[in-house]
């Protein structure tokens, strides 16, 4: 573990020189700074609002960190050819894979913490302090963000960058739709069409599990049972994806 | 290479508790109304694709909008905005609430506004007239219509019966002027007493209208006193129909709520003949910041048996 861990610093001290990740920090803190533009609506309506748009910018913005800074966590490590020497020492590559997972949450962990910040001096500056239920969002975000990197890394065990960058965000979006399909399922009378359905919404990640934010934006209050059983899945598919990938590196030809 | 297999045999195995789990949370989603339920449109569907996780920001844009055609004045534009709102997000009660307002009141207004120029452009038409019969025609309808009209904006209540009786009014208006339709010479007389009827229709149109989309409103927001006092309140003020006024009050009162809805709920009890529960429902606001209000309420019902004007 402590291989894993060394491993997984230097991904992330690796991680902070690249570009991509200051163009996105600063874009999206720009897109939540902005929404202390809608000053002309009604105290309520303007809360609202910094709401929703902070929430799916630290989403939308965390997201977008996660799949480019996992894309090329493995790739960079073949292609500068770093990834022989590290072998060359006793690190096996379990090691490597699980620290290439932990350098991906500690850069995520540092960006989500950045964002979450700048949203919450947003609350106070606007005298409405953030509630529990804000935090209870941001907490399902961050298992979300988490669940996409790691996804991410595992394409990158076996597929070309190209193919995991689209595969990454294919799955963002049907991952969020899940639930409509699984409603529509419910309706047809085809039993294998509904039986094939219901593998796929147990195999496909649901994302939509972890967004609470339009309902916690209106004043609906989530319980924290079901905060606990949505970190569980989180936890339960992190482990999934984590062995998958850990399949797939041990086959890999280096 | 047997202990990968394993893995992979152990990541399928694990599927099944989180089959279990999915489970267990759209159970949850379900009791705590956080599913996001699907409306079987295509368009609709499409909208839902594209959008995915982000409902409640477009819902913000959509409301930008709203915003900009409320100062405007443009009413109208408003409407199919504010359903794809109230599609987008149907738990935000802003939307219900201020829709609902906007047709029962605004664009209420905005239509009896409308009279004023109808009337005034007829009065000149009229003056000129010389067939008498056609004249007192349209002079009985002028003064039926206006009366429709005002009484409609005042003190005219708006129960289904009483909405029955308005129309019809504007049915015997628009038969009364059915025979100018075919005359070439009256085409101007015709349009302007047939836009001048249509002024009390749409008006009770736009307040159907605010009170079904309330009540659409109420259907995602059951377990919130919000929408409940919204129609009770317009049923109470702009419909003058009291009973429907107490039944969506009491409706409000059973979940938490702020003080003012209960001495909304006095009042519709008295205006609705119901003096005992009102003064039962004045008693329950002593001790609150109402008190003095409803202490002068009680005295006034049990001596005089009125107390709202």
């Amino acid at each position: 573990m402590k291989k894993a861990w060394i491993i997984g610093l230097n991904s992330f001290k690796e991680s902070l020189r690249k570009k991509t990740l200051y163009i996105l920090l600063v874009v999206a803190l720009i897109v939540i700074g902005a929404s202390k533009a809608f000053s002309f609506l009604t105290a309520e309506e303007e809360l609202k609002m910094i709401k929703d748009v902070s929430f799916s910018s630290i989403e939308f913005f965390g997201a977008l960190i996660a799949i480019f800074m996992s894309l090329t966590a493995i790739s960079s490590e073949i292609e500068k050819r770093t990834i022989y020497t590290l072998f060359s020492k006793p690190i096996t590559r379990q090691n490597f894979f699980i620290g290439k997972f932990l350098g991906i949450i500690l850069i995520i962990f540092l960006n989500f913490i950045l964002m979450c910040l700048f949203f919450t001096g947003l609350l106070i500056f606007k005298k409405s302090p953030p509630d529990i239920q804000v935090f209870k969002t941001l907490l399902l975000i961050f298992i979300e963000l988490i669940l996409i990197g790691s996804i991410t890394l595992t394409v990158a065990t076996f597929a070309s960058d190209a193919f995991n960058v689209i595969f990454s965000f294919f799955l963002y979006i049907v991952g969020h739709l899940t639930s409509y399909g699984n409603q529509l399922a419910d309706r047809t009378e085809n039993i294998i069409l509904k039986g094939l359905w219901k593998i796929l919404y147990t195999v496909i990640p649901n994302y939509e599990n972890f967004n609470i934010r339009d309902k916690v934006v209106v004043g609906i209050d989530v319980s924290w049972n079901y905060i606990l059983k949505t970190g569980v899945y989180g936890i339960l598919y992190l482990a999934v994806v984590l062995l998958i990938g850990s399949y797939f590196i041990q086959k890999r030809e280096i | 290479m047997k202990k990968n297999w394993i893995r992979i045999f152990i990541a399928i195995l694990l599927l099944i508790p989180i089959g279990f789990l999915q489970v267990s949370i759209d159970y949850s989603k379900q009791v705590e109304n956080l599913e996001s339920n699907i409306l079987l449109m295509p368009g609709q569907m499409a909208g839902s694709l594209i959008l995915s996780g982000f409902r409640g920001l477009a819902a913000d844009l959509l409301w930008l909008n709203i915003e900009n055609y409320w100062h405007s004045g443009q009413h109208y534009k408003m409407l199919p905005l504010l359903d794809a709102i109230a599609w987008l997000q149907p738990t935000y009660i802003v939307v219900w609430a201020v829709g609902g307002w906007h047709m029962t009141y605004n664009i209420f207004a905005n239509v009896r506004s409308r009279a004023n120029t109808l009337d005034e452009e007829l009065g000149k038409i009229l003056s000129k007239l010389e067939d008498k019969s056609i004249k007192e025609t349209i002079t009985q309808i002028r003064k039926d219509i206006k009366d429709l009209v005002e009484g409609l904006a005042r003190e005219y209540p708006k129960t289904e019966e009483k909405i029955k009786e308005y129309f019809d009014i504007t049915n015997n208006c628009y038969k009364k002027i059915d025979a100018l339709k075919e005359k070439k010479e009256y085409k101007e007389l015709y349009e302007i007493v047939s836009g001048l009827i249509n002024v009390p229709v749409e008006m009770l149109f736009w307040y159907t209208n605010g009170i079904s989309f309330l009540k659409k409103g109420i259907t995602y927001n059951k377990d919130r006193y919000d929408l409940y006092f919204e129609l009770g309140w317009t049923y109470y003020h702009k419909g003058m129909d009291y009973p429907n006024a107490v039944r969506y009050l009491e409706k409000a009162v059973k979940f938490p709520h702020p003080e003012f809805v209960d001495d909304v709920l006095a009042h519709a009890y008295e205006k609705n003949g119901q003096i005992d529960m009102a003064i039962k429902q004045w008693e329950k606001l002593i001790g609150t910041s109402f008190e003095s209000i409803a202490q002068r309420a009680i005295h006034s019902l049990k001596t005089t048996g009125k107390f709202t004007p």
